[in-house]
Formats: C-alpha cells, sequence, structure tokens
C-alpha cells in the first residue's frame, strides 16, 4: 500500500503561531486530510491547548517542548528535538506511520532519529535557508544552524520548497542536486477572504473617505524592503493617500521616527501587530498593496493580496517574481523609493488598468488553493514510498 | 556460558579519552570479551574509518557530529545521540535484530538510550559514574540544568541503573527520587564485578537467566 499515514513535525501548529510555519502546515494538513491522507502532527505545548485533539481530521499531538530554562534558543531547540522525539516514538508505533514529514531545521534532529529508529522515510519542507535570512553567514550560531539544514536535506529522501528561487538557493547553499527537489508553491484558502463584514466601517479605521489606502503588510525587518516605502511616501505629493504599514519587527521605531523627520505622520501609518480578521479585510478596501521584498523565498503576501482584491505593487523579488506577472498581475518596479512611487501612481492614476490586474489576479490565486498545493504535495509523498517500496533500506 | 549481546554507548573510549570514563568502558569490554560475551560499542570519534574490530568478540562503531561547529556541549551532543541513534539502528537491522540490551554510560547519550528502547523496545540499563550535582554542586545556570534533566531522563526511562558506590546509590536516590530496588551497585575494584554486571545485564533482558 503506497498512500502513507503521515506524521509531520513543527515546532509552531495553532494556536502557537509564530510566524508562517504554523498556518502551513495548519492549512496543508487539513487538506491532506480532505484527499484521504491520515496526518498527524507533532508539535510544541501551547498554554491551554489540548495534548491531543483532532482538528478537522488531523491528529494533533502536543508535547512538552521543555519549558525548564536553557542558555539559549539552539539549546532549547536542541532540548525540544529531545522530548519530540520520545514522545513520538510511541505515536509511530501505534498509528502505523508510514512516513515522517520535517518543516524545517528546528525539528531535524527528532525527524533524522527517528527515520533511522523505524526506518520510514522522511521528507523535508525548507521553507527558508538561514543563508537567506541573514543574508549570508556571519557566526558559528548561524553555521550551525546552516549546518543543521544541510544535515536534514541530506537525510530527507525528497526536499520540497516554494519555489523555483528556493530550489536555486538550496541547492547553492546547501548543496542539494535539484532533481531530489520538489517546488510545491505555499497555499491559500481564498474562502477567508469572502468572509462578510462591514468594509466601510473597516477603512474608515485607517483612511478618510477620499484619501487612497496603500498598503503594506508584512514583517518590518530589512529583507522585506519596507523602509523603501517611507522613502517612497514624499514622492506621491499630489495624490491623496494613506499608507498603512502593517507588523511587527526590529524596524519599528526606525520607521516611525523616519516618518516624523519627513513630516509624513497624517500620511502613512505604522500600526503595529493587527488581528487576521482585520488584515484580511484591509487586503479587500486598499486601493494599492506594496510588496518592495530584498529577500523572499515565497511571498505569501502575493497570494493575500490577489485573493483579498488589492493591485499590486512589488519588486519581484525571489518566489514573487514566480507567482506574479508584470502588468498582468502585478505592476514590477525596481527597489528603490522613486520606481516604487511611479508604479503607485501608475495604478491610482489608471482605473482600468487597476481593475484588469485586480481581475487577472483573482483568476490566477485560484491555482494556490489548499486542494491543490496537498495534490501536488501527496506527488511528493508517492514519489517518496514507490523509491522506499522499490529499495532495501526498510525495517525488515 | 550466558549468550548475550549488549551494546555500549559512550562518549569516550580509546582512542578519545577524555577522562576516567574511556578506560572504564575499556576495562568492562575486556572483562566482558573474557567472559566471552559479543561486545559491541557505539562511540563518537572523528575517524576515516566508520567501523573496526578489535578482537574476535570487541566491535567499535564510530559516528561523527553530522552538524559543525556548535555553541554548547548540549547542541553538540544532542545531534550526535541521532547519529548514534541511525548506527545502533543500522546493527539492529543489519544483524537480524540481534540486541538484547543497550549499556548507556552518562548522561551523553542518554537521550539516544531512551529512544532506542522505545523505538526497538530494548532494553536500557544507564551507568551512572558521576552525577551533574556533583560535578557542579553551586550551578544554577541553564546548562547544568539540561544536563541535570538528561540524568533524571536516563534514571526514569531506564530498566535498571548501575553505579560504582553506595554513596553513589544514595546520591540518585535522593536527587532523582527513584526506587532503591532499581539500583545495583558493582564497584570495579571488585573481583568478579564482571559477573555482576552480566548477572544485571540478565535482569533486564526478557526470559533470560545468567
Amino acid at each position: 500500500m503506497l498512500t502513507p499515514n503521515v506524521l509531520m513535525l513543527a515546532w509552531e501548529f495553532p494556536p502557537r503561531i509564530i510566524g508562517g510555519l504554523a498556518p502551513h502546515v495548519y492549512e496543508l494538513s487539513r487538506a491532506l486530510v480532505k484527499k484521504g491522507i491520515e496526518v498527524h502532527v507533532a508539535t510544541c505545548d501551547f498554554p491551554g491547548a489540548e495534548a491531543c485533539e483532532v482538528v478537522d481530521g488531523v491528529i494533533v499531538h502536543r508535547i512538552d517542548s521543555y519549558s525548564n530554562p536553557t542558555p539559549d534558543f539552539a539549546t532549547w531547540v536542541a532540548m525540544m528535538n529531545v522530548n519530540l522525539q520520545r514522545e513520538i516514538s510511541e505515536i509511530i508505533a501505534s498509528n502505523d506511520i508510514s512516513l515522517l514529514h520535517a518543516h524545517d531545521w528546528l525539528v531535524a534532529s527528532a525527524s533524522i532519529g527517528l527515520k533511522h529508529m523505524f526506518r520510514i522515510p522522511l521528507v523535508a519542507t525548507i521553507h527558508s535557508t538561514e543563508y537567506g535570512r541573514r543574508s549570508g553567514i556571519h557566526n558559528d550560531y548561524q553555521r550551525m544552524i546552516s549546518s543543521t539544514e544541510r544535515w536534514l536535506t541530506r537525510e530527507a529522501w525528497r526536499i520540497i520548497c516554494c519555489s523555483k528561487y528556493m530550489a536555486k538557493e538550496i541547492n547553492s547553499t546547501l548543496g542539494v542536486p535539484e532533481i531530489r527537489t520538489d517546488v510545491v508553491p505555499n497555499g491559500i484558502n481564498t474562502a477567508l477572504f469572502q468572509t462578510p463584514i462591514n468594509l466601510e466601517q473597516l477603512r474608515a479605521r485607517f483612511a478618510q473617505p477620499n484619501e487612497r489606502l496603500v498598503l503594506f503588510v508584512g514583517r518590518l525587518v530589512h529583507e522585506k524592503g519596507v523602509s523603501t516605502i517611507v522613502e517612497a511616501a514624499p514622492h506621491l505629493r499630489g495624490l491623496n493617500v494613506k499608507i498603512v504599514i502593517v507588523g511587527e519587527g526590529y524596524l519599528k521605531e526606525d520607521l516611525i521616527r523616519r516618518v516624523s523627520e519627513l513630516s509624513l505622520s497624517d500620511r502613512v501609518y505604522v500600526t503595529g501587530f493587527l488581528e487576521t480578521e482585520i488584515i484580511r479585510g484591509l487586503f479587500r478596501v486598499a486601493d494599492v498593496c506594496l510588496i518592495p521584498s530584498i529577500y523572499e523565498p515565497f511571498g505569501i503576501v502575493a497570494l493575500e493580496a490577489m485573493a483579498g482584491g488589492s493591485p499590486i505593487v512589488t519588486s519581484g523579488s525571489g518566489g514573487l517574481g514566480e507567482i506574479l506577472e508584470n502588468d498582468r498581475t502585478a505592476t514590477f518596479v525596481y527597489q528603490n523609493p522613486e520606481s516604487l512611487a511611479w508604479g503607485i501612481r501608475k495604478i491610482l492614476n489608471d482605473q482600468g488598468y487597476a481593475d484588469y490586474l485586480r481581475k487577472e489576479a483573482t483568476k490566477r490565486v485560484k491555482s494556490y488553493e489548499w486542494g491543490a498545493i496537498a495534490t501536488s504535495t501527496i506527488g511528493t509523498y508517492m514519489r517518496t514510498m514507490v523509491e522506499f517500496t522499490k529499495g532495501k533500506w526498510k525495517p525488515f | 556460558m550466558t549468550k548475550i549481546t549488549p551494546v555500549i554507548l559512550t562518549w569516550e573510549y580509546p582512542p578519545r579519552i577524555i577522562g576516567d570514563l574511556a578506560h572504564h568502558v575499556d576495562h568492562l569490554t575486556q572483562g566482558l570479551n573474557k567472559a566471552k560475551i559479543p561486545t559491541r560499542v557505539v562511540t563518537c570519534h572523528n575517524s576515516p574509518y566508520l567501523y573496526e574490530r578489535r578482537s574476535d568478540l570487541l566491535e567499535l562503531f564510530w559516528a561523527s557530529n553530522p552538524v559543525e561547529p556548535h555553541i554548547s556541549v548540549i547542541t553538540w551532543c544532542l545531534t550526535l545521540n541521532s547519529e548514534i541513534e541511525r548506527v545502533v539502528s543500522d546493527i539492529y537491522y543489519g544483524r537480524n535484530r540481534e540486541i538484547d540490551l543497550l549499556d548507556v554510560h552518562d548522561w551523553h547519550f542518554v537521550s539516544a538510550g531512551t529512544n532506542l528502547k522505545r523505538a526497538l523496545g530494548t532494553p536500557f540499563i544507564f551507568t551512572v559514574h558521576s552525577l551533574e550535582d556533583q560535578r557542579s554542586p553551586d550551578s544554577t545556570s541553564p546548562l547544568s540544568s539540561c544536563i541535570n534533566g538528561l540524568e533524571r531522563m536516563g534514571v526514569n526511562e531506564s530498566d535498571l541503573v548501575i553505579t560504582k558506590s553506595e554513596l553513589m546509590k544514595k546520591e540518585i536516590i535522593e536527587i532523582h527520587e527513584i526506587p532503591q530496588s532499581k539500583i545495583v551497585v558493582v564497584p570495579p575494584t571488585e573481583k568478579d564485578w564482571i559477573k555482576e554486571i552480566i548477572k544485571s545485564y540478565c535482569k533486564v533482558i526478557p526470559n533470560k537467566r545468567e
């Protein structure tokens, strides 16, 4: 029987949400269950969440993630892996698990140990690399994480990554041959962007009725290119715009200070953290969405903007260039303030062009629904199981 | 003659000699060999070779750390544990499951011992030479706390704890709160200590009598 019972290892799963990995594993696992795959998720515990529960058919095991003090994050990760691995052994044995699926380096040690002890194949999704996150490897801490990523990719039968750009990066930084890599994009649940809410009321919280709403959503970090947005604002004279910057990150205070220096406080609003439902609503009311990223393995924000119907101005970096198409689903610009401002003007000054981008993006985003992503993931599972079945490396 | 096949997990074994542990385990394997017990040692050593047969009854399996560099002894040790698990699993599947028990020396490979026991059903003995509370008596550092946690895992998850002295036994019971019956004292200075070790090994193997 080739259809595997899958156990996913992920250090975050709702309600424990640290970054984009939790929603990814949540949506993917549910979509896989809908396609008839038995899916278990082993993850870290979270206050108030059940130790074991079934979420839309996904069997979630929340394991003590080591609450004692540790000297640093990497040591905590190592101890967390010890706890995960110890408990998962029993889950594998009692649920006839036939394939392991690890998400990122944080669960490498447990996944690899389990692979060998049970002799079941391992698939790994690399969501991003340490090299990419840090724009290079600069110290031993980062070297250790990068080495762990290399170990995981060496041990995994197949590697899933979200874009051709990431496949190239994994190839060049971790030495993974592209033949072992499957590109499976991130997915989106577009239905969540149709929920009935009072959009007019929501919009009024962020902009005046006569202001055009220009939106950025993302972590406020260098790689997202968010500083370019503030620097672009002075180039938008003559346009009545409100730039809304949503997210948290180490650049937040710098951005607020710069907005003040440029006397743009009435034009640029740095909101900080906002609830997901509000962000989805903003994508639906925004006149333009900006994605000026410098480094972007995939660019899930592009799918969200497309699903919300917000025309996009983007740098097209990394995976964005694979999701979006210039003058069809987005306006591509250079990574500098003048060019970004030019892109904003192009959309705001031409309603017909904006409507065309919106219409094409709405069509295109359908191919990123989680059902389609689950089908591609099953393709990777089946390929792995066929190779495993043919090979000699087996428990007995 | 007792036919048992133990696998010993130790983070030092000659030529890797850090402290007394290497000498002790060397002494132990020689004794087991004299008693005609086929013994396998899985240990860490950055050798170009993965395997060495030191005698008819003594095989060494070397594991090297798959991740370099490291920022702490804990990250170093715990990634190495996964590699130890790989090596032991390869022995297990490659030799028709011929592993009767694991004898894990000190905290370093406790995680591997625990996981291998849970995954393969192999009995696991934890041999305690010293405790973190003795090595760093006043330490409240997070690192000591991690090592202490691993030692606690070892005494709780193992089927039997072997230690060298009554004093150590008392300390283990006090610190880790386990029943006296779970610990045996085998001083390596005693003439018949290897016999006592074999007797302890037999205790944890189902349906095995010396």
